[in-house]
């Protein structure tokens, strides 16, 4: 059996050897070179803009606005954000005047020499002066969106619970974590290229090429059979090649166009960290009315969400903020709302775990406050609160079965040796902290304080309610004469490794070597739409499909194991049909309604427990993560090393999150913009990771599989934060925990 | 498109014209980004001259110029004899040269100066990463720009571009200076600068001057420039008095990422046990101020008394004596004390 | 201006208007396109190469310097085609590639430690790869593909 093994990645010896072609490594004939000439302003009315007289414009071609055959918008969810600004810029790095030259620096340089004739407007960045009205920038009131989920008593539930319980006690946090960068290595790029009767190709690193599709066919005004899109080779993407391509298409489409030649547009690092989207700073607030016992008698969760200055996905990002509110406890009544709110800053998208790492913050630094109000041990109070099979969720979904949350917490509880670990960091704290564990010059001899914290959440795994039902994911599979079995999906491999489990999946199904099997490269005018690579959805969904496709494929051909190639050629010599193309079968019990928010938000959820180990240097308030223990629910683990790398990889961006992963804007302009100011961990401050995978199988996906592919992401800050509380007693409710953050923390 | 040029001696350097180009790691990035106008560029990689480390034959350095009491016939013998102290090598009596293009690495894995030098030998070895120490050099290091994100950012045109304003003052200003020296606020971003003033270096300029470091980095008040070398002058080395054989030393960097960022806070110390006795010290501190700074009242507060925790922390508690933090970097008051408390914990626990 | 150089065993020359960047030779005229720019600033290290047997950021060096030199890249590493030399190999199979873009870089900077260290501890592995930024792995499998590809080299040598 192939599933459950973990062969080596199918496009592991192209990535090794440099063959792999990612979009800045493909060139064409007369290519051109694009660029991008952005706003600056944060608010400002748009009045033209005027080109440098004195310098030699023969070769570059402008675009602006005008240009655009369609609706001039970039088509997601509401047409609000423009693809080129118009008349009213709303934040920093919009979009006004494209630029073409025959290289690279060309085009740069002529970057400069267009002025941009703007009248400054009055800015909003702030979140809660945005959110109390200030301006306003958007509409009447800055809100993009709101949403409300109630269960029980609902509105002013904590209140009436306290006055029914007078042994009832309040618990209230306020609790903030910024703005975080996916940080992808490979900077994101398009190539565009004149294709067929009026129609564009497109080349480039993205995670979802069907919604590249829908955004040009309106821009451009074409077919959607106009437009072809290909996923280059991707060098990461986390979300944040979810939505941003479309932009980036949609310029470098324009440029084509207006040139009749392809167009490369590649961002450097600066501009991609300055222009692209990245996780919603946010603001989340909890008061709860708890029983003496430590019963949750009535939560309310109220969260602020900076959307920046367009609605892109961010209602999205809300309604799974807010399903992921309470996080995975039972509690019989509810209030949980929440806004998107409208600044003057780029539009902030999806990021791995789409609003859930903000609330899953909040919520379980609320438990560990609470724990602490109690005088509770952190873990009982958890195992005492935590959803089990037949507890009903905030939405009011009844769950029946794939509830992993006993074996997740004893997994890492016990490969962390949890009790003996916490006691042994409360000894060595009394006897003045531990050496430095740093072998290498730049450590100073003061005992490092240690603590270890944890923290327990789950993750609503593929769309929300009925996403599945109205997406209608596709996939196509085709058995070739020559007894190659081809898929066909618009699923991408942008590390993940979709393009080595896929066929994992197929040739187990079929009984046949995994060498039997190809993937074809997304490639919209041939696969399929089998829907967006986002939401943990790709294995457990698209994979569920691939599955179902194979099955089909081994029924018509009547094969049983055996000979394949036999088979094949009996099939073939019989006349049969060896392409079958299917539709992902929506489980039957998902019930959702999506105007209350009640019912089977996910099919099923992953579980997981994080803990952590910090050493904390009482001099500098440094933290040095020095432990990690974690059991993740995968359901079924299809390949281990692939998802211990997944799992491994969304930890350690939650761990730097937690610690050191911060980006600092000045009147919305972000200025950390490069990679030594807007850090992400490196291999030493990366810890070993005792990463245990627990399966707990979800029967709608294949061989039991469930998505995690952002489960590892929500759980790491919390328990960071716990830790450092538990060595140092500073209680820290906001991200990240740097040392001058601590430092404040500490001097208060 | 601009040239390079690679002149082989120094008198070739001076008078070709272009910014000059040492690692590389700073001068291609300004360039790139257009934060300060470079077009031609100097490459001084094939200059052997600027390449040699070694020892020099005779006292190089005038130790009245020095603001610390030069040492005694008795204590340098006194030290020799000291029971943990290597013997001393006459050879090295005269201090030692590096040569301005030695690159990081070479400095961490100098013999000579992770024998004799240890503090500094130690702290080159260890800083940004392999691929930035492979090439980045001991004068690159000195003469690199502030890493201040607004001074790096094109959008913000502050005093160090030629402005009339540091942003720092106004926006988030956390990694800025807590000792007001000068218009901007921007953080000089050289370790090896820091660890050097400790040192008692001096910087020699090409045609044979030599400038203290405390000269060489004057006192940060010009914004536009982070050091007094005229424009066009050349670095041409590092000249490190004598060693002494007895001497410990401690580093302390407060950073949150622990490679390859600027730190928040750092402090060098390096000193001398006379018995229990705390006798020569040099304490520096770096990430607060437009210029390192060497704190002579924690010095003065150390000399001559006991080693112990208490006296350590009432000489690391002057060391922000002066300060005057902003809003947002008050913090950096406490960190300051800290680091150069565990420095000094380092100094005298260890040596090293 | 022409510069020469050893490029993978093979001598090269290029001519140079002026500063153009090693990384940008290697990705343009010479068409060796494994070398990736992650952030053109030296901060990221996916344009590792081997001079002289070191590690350098291509994207900081400019191609005159290396005159004489013995640069090597991610192409020069396999001993045939078809066929992966040790570090690849371990790359592939210990999971120490996902998304690829810092995986040349990465491989490169191994490769520079293996050669100066055959068998590196753990920290080691850690420090010579602090230049090299990952954001897929969380450096775990990275680590492991390390300690497989010193252990293949010691079976191979």
């Amino acid at each position: 059996m192939i599933v459950g093994s973990s062969p080596p990645r199918l496009d592991g010896a192209d990535k090794v050897t440099g063959d792999a072609m990612y979009v800045d490594d493909l060139q064409f004939d007369g290519m051109l070179y694009g660029a991008t000439v952005r706003s600056r302003q944060a608010h400002a009315r748009y009045l033209g803009y005027e080109l440098d007289p004195d310098y030699d414009w023969t070769d570059i071609t402008v675009v602006t606005h005008e240009a655009i055959p369609g609706g001039n918008y970039v088509a997601l969810m509401v047409d609000d954000q423009p693809a080129l600004v118009s008349d009213l810029i709303r934040h920093p790095s919009e979009p006004v005047v494209l630029l073409a030259a025959p290289t690279r620096e060309q085009a740069e340089e002529a970057r400069a020499h267009v002025k941009l004739l703007v009248e400054p407007l009055p800015i909003v960045v702030d979140l809660e002066a945005a959110r109390a009205g200030a301006g306003p920038i958007w509409g009447d009131d800055n809100i993009i969106s709101h949403l409300e989920i109630q269960k029980g008593d609902g509105p002013g539930c904590v209140d009436k619970a306290l006055a029914e319980h007078p042994d009832a006690i309040l618990v209230e946090g306020r609790y903030y974590t910024g703005a975080q960068e996916q940080m992808y290595i490979e900077p994101q790029g398009i190539i565009a290229m004149p294709w067929g009767k009026g129609g564009i190709e497109i080349l480039g690193s993205l995670q979802c090429p069907y919604y590249v599709v829908k955004a040009l066919a309106q821009l451009l005004d074409v077919p959607a059979a106009e437009i072809k899109v290909v996923q280059a080779v991707t060098g990461g993407g986390f979300g944040g090649k979810e939505d941003y391509p479309s932009i980036i298409s949609a310029h470098a489409s324009l440029l084509a166009l207006a040139t009749g030649k392809p167009v490369k547009l590649v961002y450097d690092r600066a501009e991609d960290l300055s222009s692209t989207t990245r996780r919603h700073p946010a603001i989340t607030w909890h008061r709860t009315a708890v029983a003496p016992d430590g019963t949750l008698l009535a939560m309310e969760v109220d969260c602020a969400f900076d959307g920046g200055a367009y609605t892109t996905l961010s209602p999205v990002v809300l309604s799974r903020a807010l399903i992921h509110g309470v996080g995975p406890y039972n509690c019989e009544h509810a209030m949980v709302t929440g806004d998107i709110v409208a600044t003057n800053t780029p539009p902030n998208g999806a990021f791995r775990g789409f609003g859930a790492p903000q609330v899953c913050f909040a919520s379980e630094r609320h438990i560990d406050k609470i724990a602490a109000t109690l005088g509770r041990d952190p873990v009982a109070l958890r195992r005492q609160l935590a959803l089990r099979i037949g507890d009903t969720t905030l939405t009011g979904q009844t769950l029946e079965t794939s509830v992993a949350s006993d074996e997740v917490l004893d997994v890492a509880l016990e490969a962390s040796d949890w009790d003996r670990r916490r006691a042994e960091a409360e000894a060595i704290n009394a006897r003045g902290g531990v050496p430095p564990a740093d072998p290498i010059p730049g450590m100073g001899t003061t005992g490092r304080l240690r603590g270890v914290g944890m923290s327990f959440f789950f993750h609503g795994a593929g769309f929300t309610g009925n996403g599945e039902a109205r997406i209608k994911g596709r996939v196509r599979m085709e058995v070739r004469p020559d007894g190659q079995i081809v898929i066909y999906s618009a699923s991408t491999d942008i590390g993940q490794g979709t393009r080595t489990v896929f066929p994992q999946l197929a040739a187990t199904t079929l009984g046949v070597g995994i060498e039997r099997i190809e993937m074809h490269t997304p490639d919209t005018s041939v696969v399929p739409d089998s829907g967006p690579t986002v939401a943990s959805r790709t294995l457990m969904v698209v994979g569920k499909v691939v599955e179902d496709c194979s099955n089909a494929l081994k029924a018509r051909m009547g094969f049983e194991g055996g000979d394949w190639d036999a088979a094949v050629d009996a099939f073939f010599a019989g006349g049969g049909d060896g392409s079958v193309e299917l539709e992902y079968q929506t489980p039957p019990h998902v019930e959702w309604d999506n105007e209350t928010y009640q019912g089977e938000a996910y099919p099923c959820y992953a579980w997981a427990c994080d803990v952590v180990e910090v050493e904390v240097c009482p001099d500098t308030y440094e933290t040095r993560i020095t432990g990690f223990w974690s059991a993740q629910d995968v359901g079924k683990a299809i390949h281990p090393v692939l998802v211990s790398g997944q799992l491994e990889g969304g930890s350690l961006q939650a761990l730097g999150f937690a610690v050191l992963e911060e980006m600092k804007f000045a009147d919305g302009q972000l200025t950390n913009n490069r990679m030594t100011n807007c850090i992400i961990p490196t291999a030493l401050d990366a810890p070993e990771m005792d990463m245990r995978l627990v399966e707990a199988p979800f029967a709608g996906g294949p061989f039991g599989a469930k998505g995690i592919g952002e489960l590892p992401m929500d759980g790491g800050a919390p328990a960071v934060l716990a830790a450092i509380e538990h060595a140092t007693g500073l209680s820290l409710d906001s991200l990240p925990a740097s040392p001058e953050a601590l430092m404040r923390a500490a001097a208060e | 498109m601009s040239v390079v040029r690679f002149p082989v001696t120094v008198e070739e350097a001076a008078a070709s014209p272009g910014e000059y180009r040492a690692g590389g790691t700073d001068v291609m990035d300004r360039r790139a980004q257009g934060i300060t106008p470079i077009e031609d560029l100097v490459d001084l990689t094939r200059v052997p001259a600027l390449r040699a480390m070694d020892w020099l034959p005779a006292p190089p350095i005038d130790t009245s110029e020095s603001p610390e009491e030069p040492p005694t016939e008795e204590e340098l013998t006194s030290e020799a004899e000291a029971p943990t102290a290597p013997a001393f090598d006459p050879v090295a009596s005269g201090g030692f040269t590096i040569g301005a293009m030695v690159t990081m690495a070479q400095m961490g894995r100098s013999e000579d100066l992770r024998t004799w030098y240890p503090g500094l030998a130690g702290v080159a070895g260890a800083g940004a990463t392999p691929q930035i120490r492979a090439v980045g050099t001991l004068a690159g290091n000195l003469l690199q720009r502030p890493r201040c994100w607004y001074f790096r950012h094109p959008e913000f045109k502050c005093f160090k571009k030629g402005g009339h304003l540091c942003y720092s003052r106004s926006d988030d200003h956390s990694l800025h200076s807590i000792f007001d020296l000068g218009p901007s606020r921007a953080v000089h971003p050289s370790t090896l600068a820091m660890v050097l003033l400790a040192y008692d270096a001096d910087v020699e300029v090409r045609g044979g001057e030599h400038r203290s470091m405390e000269a060489f980095l004057g006192d940060g008040a010009d914004p536009l420039r982070e050091n007094t070398l005229e424009d066009g002058a050349l670095v041409t080395a590092i000249v490190l008095p004598p060693p002494r054989p007895a001497e410990r030393w401690g580093y302390k960097r407060a950073i949150a990422r622990r490679r390859a960022e600027w730190p928040l806070v750092e402090a060098h110390v390096r000193l001398e046990l006379e018995g229990a006795s705390i006798g020569r010290v040099a304490v520096a501190a770096g990430a607060v101020a437009p210029v390192p700074m060497r704190l002579r009242n924690v010095e003065a507060s150390l000399r001559g008394k006991k080693a112990t925790q208490a006296n350590l922390e009432a000489a690391a508690n002057l060391a922000a004596t002066g300060a005057s933090p902003l809003p947002g970097n008050a913090y950096k008051v406490a960190m300051l004390k800290g680091c150069v408390l565990e420095a000094l914990e380092r100094a005298v626990g260890g040596g090293s | 201006m022409e510069v020469r150089f050893t490029l993978n065993g093979r001598e090269v020359s290029c001519s140079l208007v002026g500063s153009e960047l090693l990384l940008d030779v290697l990705r343009g005229p010479l068409g060796h396109r494994g070398t990736k720019e992650g952030c053109g600033k030296g901060e990221c290290g996916a344009c590792t190469v081997q001079v002289d047997g070191h590690p350098f950021n291509a994207c900081l060096l400019p191609a005159a310097e290396v005159e004489g030199r013995a640069v090597t890249t991610i192409e020069g590493l396999a001993p045939a085609p078809g066929e992966l030399s040790p570090e690849q190999q371990a790359f592939v199979e210990a999971g120490g590639i996902q998304c690829g873009f810092c995986t040349p870089g990465m491989i490169m900077a191994s490769k520079a430690l293996l050669d100066a260290d055959p068998d590196p501890a753990d920290a080691d592995i850690r420090h010579a790869l602090v230049g090299n930024l990952c954001r897929c792995t969380g450096y775990a499998q990275i680590i492991e593909s390390v300690r497989r590809a010193a252990a293949l080299r010691g079976e191979g040598s």
